[in-house]
């Protein structure tokens, strides 16, 4: 489903033309970002939470870790557990049940992409007996859409996974095989590893030219798009690579789920390109979180951080 | 000493010789050799009908369901889906839809994962048929002239009976179908192939799920050397343009390029079946 803006043909025209010209209707280049503006901790009731802007699009999400039991761990689904909120508040066409669709789609893709053992190794640390384990709910509210949702989305959830805190607990051996949950005196709690959780990038095919970061007119006017997601790869990995002595250039990259989306077909050149594109652009995408995240550590206990910012 | 098994052999055999000859003068007989060979034969050709480079039995049919046009059964294997299409008709949605191409509805129903349901797995199976939903009716807007259809909608719903593995692309295949079948026009038929890439680098077209199934086998936290991944192609082959591409797993980028150029080959090698479905349809 896409979020129709009403636009005429000759502003079509217009934009599509200036894509292809390299100048978009705000000025960008085809590969440029709007300004990305990502705080963490601004939900005090949640275990991880994250606040990230693109332009206009604005997403929360929040994680919550829930003690539950479990029959076996043998067919227990270690992965995380993604629902997306479509607000009404971001278009009208969302009331009811009408972002349903957009909201299945994008919690599909982020379970495909998140459904492996490589991005988070933390996982096998959630199962704490053969009947206990923590479940990771990650719950992402669309605030409001000005295009490029599910690019936020990977930001948001990378930098909700690095917000969260999870209390460590006492595991004992009771009666009949079963085991007691307790918590310790000091409020001691653990974070995930999240070096290698994947980002999202949606590159877009406007007439002949590629482009990221769609806004909502520029959606309009999109003929197709692939969805890929990218998770970064260890120097000791890379070494291993290294030994094998491919001769194909490596890109020290992990795709973890990709996806043709929005109707249209795609030549097959066109498909690889649009993949090589997305590769670059998540490189830089990882770097420039990193380096966000790296500086709200340090700039932590701040006194006013609010939703107001 | 051995001679004289031969010739005993010889014998019993010109006996039967010459019991044949007198009783039928025309029939010749057989040597056991060339039997033997020809057995071999057959377990061979066996053997290579279930190599890992080739589809399962494919039946493909038109008009399955009797009553009206545009329905369409495909198998792959134990992979069972019907689809019926109906329309163009008045649009149903309230929707503020494009007032100058037709729409395209496609409804999903997983009648195999509804029956053997486990209740913990019943969100994962409704985000999965949502996955599959949404990719078909991507690839469809691609494939069908919507510009004929102004202020219309084209309801495809599609059926899963069995899931076995592969269902994505046995339903872009149905959906196609079925849309030609209904004499909806489209620029192209739409052929899609599914292939797993196994850890050791081995790529497997249009698995079963009982066969291999899909699964993080590798449980180490290090990427493994090889990819284990899963890619769904669908393409429009007169056109050579991709009108659906999914890939779930883990790979590296040349790998993921490897096995959908594999895919793209083994998706075009069904045109030809799905061009006979057609013309066996047209004869009728």
């Amino acid at each position: 489903m896409k979020m129709e803006v009403r636009l005429s043909d000759a502003e079509k025209v217009f934009i599509i033309h200036g894509a292809q010209e390299g100048l978009r209707a705000d000025g960008r280049s085809p590969f440029d970002y709007r300004p990305i503006t990502i705080q963490t901790g601004v939900l005090a009731t949640t275990n991880g939470s994250a606040r990230v802007r693109i332009g206009s699009t604005d997403l929360l999400i929040g994680v919550k870790a829930e003690l539950i039991n479990m029959e076996s761990v043998a067919v227990y689904r270690n992965r995380l557990n993604f629902f997306v909120d479509c607000s009404a508040n971001a278009t009208p066409l969302f009331v009811g049940r009408g972002g349903e669709e957009f909201a299945d789609e994008l919690s599909a893709a982020l379970d495909a992409a998140y459904d492996n053992n490589y991005v988070l190794p933390d996982l096998k640390k959630l199962i704490l007996s053969p009947t206990h384990a923590w479940k990771l709910f990650v719950d992402i509210v669309l605030l409001q859409c000005d295009g490029n949702v599910i690019d936020a989305a990977g930001l948001g959830v990378k930098a909700a996974l690095k917000d969260t805190e999870i209390s460590e607990v006492i595991v004992r051996p009771a009666d009949e095989g079963k085991y007691t949950i307790d918590l310790p005196d000091d409020n001691t709690v653990w974070k995930l590893d999240i070096s290698r959780v994947p980002l999202f990038v949606s590159v877009n095919r406007l007439g002949t030219a590629k482009i990221v970061d769609n806004s909502l007119a520029e959606e309009a006017c999109t003929r197709t798009s692939v969805w890929i997601a990218v998770a970064p790869q260890f120097v000791s990995d890379t070494g291993h690579n290294k030994s094998s002595q491919s001769p194909v250039k490596h890109d020290n990259c992990i795709i973890t789920f990709m996806r043709q989306c929005d109707g249209g077909t795609l030549e097959i050149d066109s498909l690889e390109e649009m993949i090589n594109i997305g590769l670059k652009v998540v490189g830089q995408l990882h770097e420039a979180l990193d380096r966000r995240l790296i500086d709200e550590n340090w700039m932590a206990e701040k006194p006013l951080s609010t939703f107001l910012q | 000493m051995k001679d004289e098994p031969n010739l005993e052999l010889g014998g019993l055999m010109i006996m039967r010789i010459r019991g044949i000859t007198m009783q039928h003068s025309s029939v010749k007989p057989v040597p056991l050799n060339n039997l033997l060979k020809r057995t071999e034969n057959g377990k061979a050709g066996t053997s290579l009908g279930s190599a890992a480079n080739t589809f399962r039995s494919i039946v493909m049919q038109t008009g399955a369901l009797h009553d009206q046009k545009g329905t369409v059964y495909v198998e792959f294997g134990s992979t069972k889906v019907i689809c019926a299409v109906d329309g163009p008709k008045e649009i149903t949605k309230n929707t503020d839809v494009d007032p100058t191409e037709g729409q395209i509805c496609v409804f999903l129903k997983n009648i195999s994962m509804e029956s053997t349901a486990v209740p913990g797995s019943s969100s994962i199976s409704s985000k999965e048929n949502s996955e599959t939903r949404n990719a078909v009716e991507s690839a469809l807007r691609s494939i069908v002239c919507l510009d004929l259809f102004c202020k219309a909608q084209i309801d495809v719903e599609i059926t899963v009976l069995n899931d076995d593995g592969g269902v994505l692309a046995a339903a872009l295949i149905a959906a196609s179908l079925a849309l030609i079948d209904s004499g909806i026009q489209v620029y192209d038929v739409c052929v899609a192939a599914h292939i797993v890439m196994l850890a050791d680098g081995r790529i497997i077209v249009d698995p079963s799920t009982s066969s291999f199934p899909f699964s993080s086998v590798t449980d180490s936290e290090e990427f493994p050397g090889n990819a284990h991944l899963s890619v769904t192609v669908g393409m429009l082959p007169s056109l050579n343009q991709l009108a659906c591409c999914e890939f779930v797993g883990i790979a590296e980028p040349q790998q993921l390029r490897h096995a959908i150029a594999v895919a793209i080959e083994n998706s075009l090698k069904l045109y030809p079946l799905v061009r006979k479905t057609l013309m066996s349809d047209v004869k009728i």
